[in-house]
């Protein structure tokens, strides 16, 4: 689904996307649906445990929650009575999983768990990712690194590197690259010449274009 | 000189050091932030909200209804449409219980284009909020106006809202409209009303002795003074015009300017005494076009003074689109801008029957 900025709307969607996927006998198909801890809040969020997990009418979704512990500059505790975001999944029956989101293989285990739970029980699941925030939000602490976080890259990188499974210089090369091609990204984008004013029209309709009141 | 933002900070300051404001609320709103735009910052009464914007607005009307007197805040009145029913409900409650329960609560939040913020930073709300009836509500576009107003919000038995045209917000006020008490040096503000980068645990406000200054609601200002076509606009579009007129000036075109203030309650005379002197009349609003708020006013002229104008009134708005575009160009499409007011101004000063 496209990526949109009301926060939590993706959690009603979810339930949509969800319930046609149940539709057909051995259908596979199945909701991934993501949010912050602070959006959590929102009564979206609230909407997809009641509607996902209705007896007979479960929903092949799981819901992730990646808890970096603040909404821009709202801690955890000033949000939130329960310990944890998945404890709310526990009332409505769903299986449940508190990880270390900073930890690439616990995450791929845990995904894999729940993905397979969802899969083959056509039922929601909650995984809640405890993560670093890397970085401030732009409108609070400023976007600067924030260096009493884990670094999950770095962490990573060191656990490669003891386990000979990749070389400081590989990945350096790695990072170059990507960085090179960020950059290039970045600069074509400022160089690009400005779309045409008349396109701010384009896509309103599906079918046919047209400027508000025209035939 | 404050910047609008301080001058709203220091109208709610007044608010709960003077007239009874018991709650500043809104997500992030509260220490150590103070309001993604600062607005809320060293406030005493400011305390921040779970991230759930129908829970902000049904606190502020249950606060309200339990004689407390709230200032709530939706961080960007584009996440404003969910709470709707409340606004609703915040607005028939006096006259559907029969004047027993009034709702004394204060909405403010930021609105419209300018900065750059694409589909969900930039949405208007005047057209919206004009459709909920029980609702005062006004949009200032200067600092001093942004305080006087506020106060005013503050002190009205009803709910009021006030928008915030957030591409003025770090405007300052023009010498002469300075805030009654406020510090007449820049820096000097700052150094006492603004929370300091970094760690903000230690940190207090020295607040300047301000003064009250109410601006009634419902009370237009003429801020450009002309004779041939009228300009009722608001918030982010008054400055454009008024550098529309400006420039219209050198051409002999002669523009007034009304600053509306409040959309609801709006200045009628001042309208219509604007209208019979110029015959011509362009509304500037930056929501989308189709009911829009300045249609409504246009209606009215059109009812009211139809033998008295010599050009079709005009409408100016936003294009009727889910959003306003991103890249540059497609913002500037999107809404009206000096240009494109002046090209509406000179095409109806031109006009002729
Ligand atoms: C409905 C809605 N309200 C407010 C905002 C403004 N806003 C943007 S990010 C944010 C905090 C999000 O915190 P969280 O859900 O914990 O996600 P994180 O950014 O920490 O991953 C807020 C309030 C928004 N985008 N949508």
């Amino acid at each position: 689904m496209p990526v949109t900025s009301p926060i939590e709307i993706q959690y009603s969607i979810a339930i949509g996307t969800a319930r046609a996927q149940r539709k057909g006998t051995g259908a596979k198909g199945i909701t991934i649906v993501q949010g912050g801890d602070a959006g959590t809040a929102e009564g979206d969020f609230a909407t997809s445990l009641i509607w996902s997990s209705r007896k007979g009418n479960e929903l092949p979704l799981l819901l992730i929650v990646t808890n970096n512990r603040y909404g821009i500059s709202t801690p955890y505790a000033g949000q939130h009575g329960y310990d944890h975001i998945s404890d709310r999944g526990k009332a409505f029956n769903m299986p449940t999983a508190v990880i270390d989101g900073n930890d690439p293989e616990a995450a791929y285990a845990a995904l894999e768990t729940a993905l397979h739970y969802v899969r083959t029980e056509r039922k929601p699941y909650l995984l809640e990712a405890m993560v670093s925030r890397l970085r401030g939000h732009s409108s609070a602490s400023g976007a600067n690194p924030v260096k009493e976080e884990i670094d999950c890259i770095e962490r990573f990188e060191r656990r490669l590197e003891e386990r000979n499974l990749m070389t400081r210089s590989q990945m350096d090369a790695l990072k170059e690259k990507y960085t090179a091609e960020l950059g290039e990204a970045a600069k074509r984008i400022r160089t690009e010449p400005q779309p045409d004013p008349r396109s701010v029209y384009d896509f309103v309709f599906a079918d046919k274009n047209y400027v508000a009141g025209e035939q | 000189m404050a910047t609008m933002i301080q001058a709203i900070r220091l109208a709610l300051h007044v608010g709960e050091s003077r007239h009874g404001v018991t709650d500043i609320f809104g997500e992030d709103v509260g220490p150590p932030l103070g309001g993604v735009f600062t607005g809320t910052q060293g406030l005493k009464t400011a305390w921040n909200t779970p991230l759930d914007e129908r829970g902000i607005v049904g606190m502020a009307i249950g606060l309200a209804l339990a004689g407390q007197k709230p200032v709530a805040e939706i961080q960007f009145c584009d996440y404003a449409f969910n709470t709707i029913d409340l606004l609703k409900v915040a607005g028939n409650t006096y006259w559907s219980s029969g004047g027993d329960w009034n709702v004394p609560m204060v909405l403010m939040t930021p609105v419209g284009a300018g900065i750059r913020g694409s589909i969900y930073h930039s949405h208007s709300f005047d057209a919206t909020a004009t459709r909920v009836p029980g609702w005062k509500i006004v949009m200032p576009s200067t600092p001093l106006d942004a305080y006087g107003l506020m106060l005013s919000a503050i002190a009205d038995p009803n709910p009021v809202m006030f928008l915030m045209p957030k591409a003025l917000l770090r405007l300052k006020s023009k010498p002469g409209e300075e805030i009654p008490g406020e510090p007449g040096d820049d820096r000097k503000l700052s150094q006492m009303i603004d929370a300091p980068l970094g760690d903000r645990s230690q940190w207090r406000p020295d607040w300047p002795a301000v003064e009250d200054y109410f601006i009634p609601i419902g009370q237009a200002k003429v801020v450009r003074e002309g004779s041939q076509v009228t300009v009722l606009t608001y918030g982010r579009n008054v400055q454009m015009s008024v550098a529309a007129a400006e420039e219209l000036a050198a051409d002999g075109i002669d523009v007034e300017i009304i600053d509306l203030r409040s959309l609801h309650p709006y200045d009628w005379d001042a309208i219509k005494a604007s209208v019979q002197k110029t015959n011509r009349v362009l509304c500037v609003n930056e929501d989308t076009e189709i009911t829009n708020f300045g249609e409504h006013l246009i209606r009215r002229i059109t009812e009211e003074l139809f033998y008295e104008l010599h050009a079709p009134p005009k409408l100016l708005a936003g294009g009727h689109l889910p959003g306003i575009g991103l890249a540059d160009a497609l913002e500037m499409a999107s809404v009206p801008q000096k240009d494109t007011i002046r090209a509406a101004i000179a095409e109806l000063a031109s006009h002729e029957p």
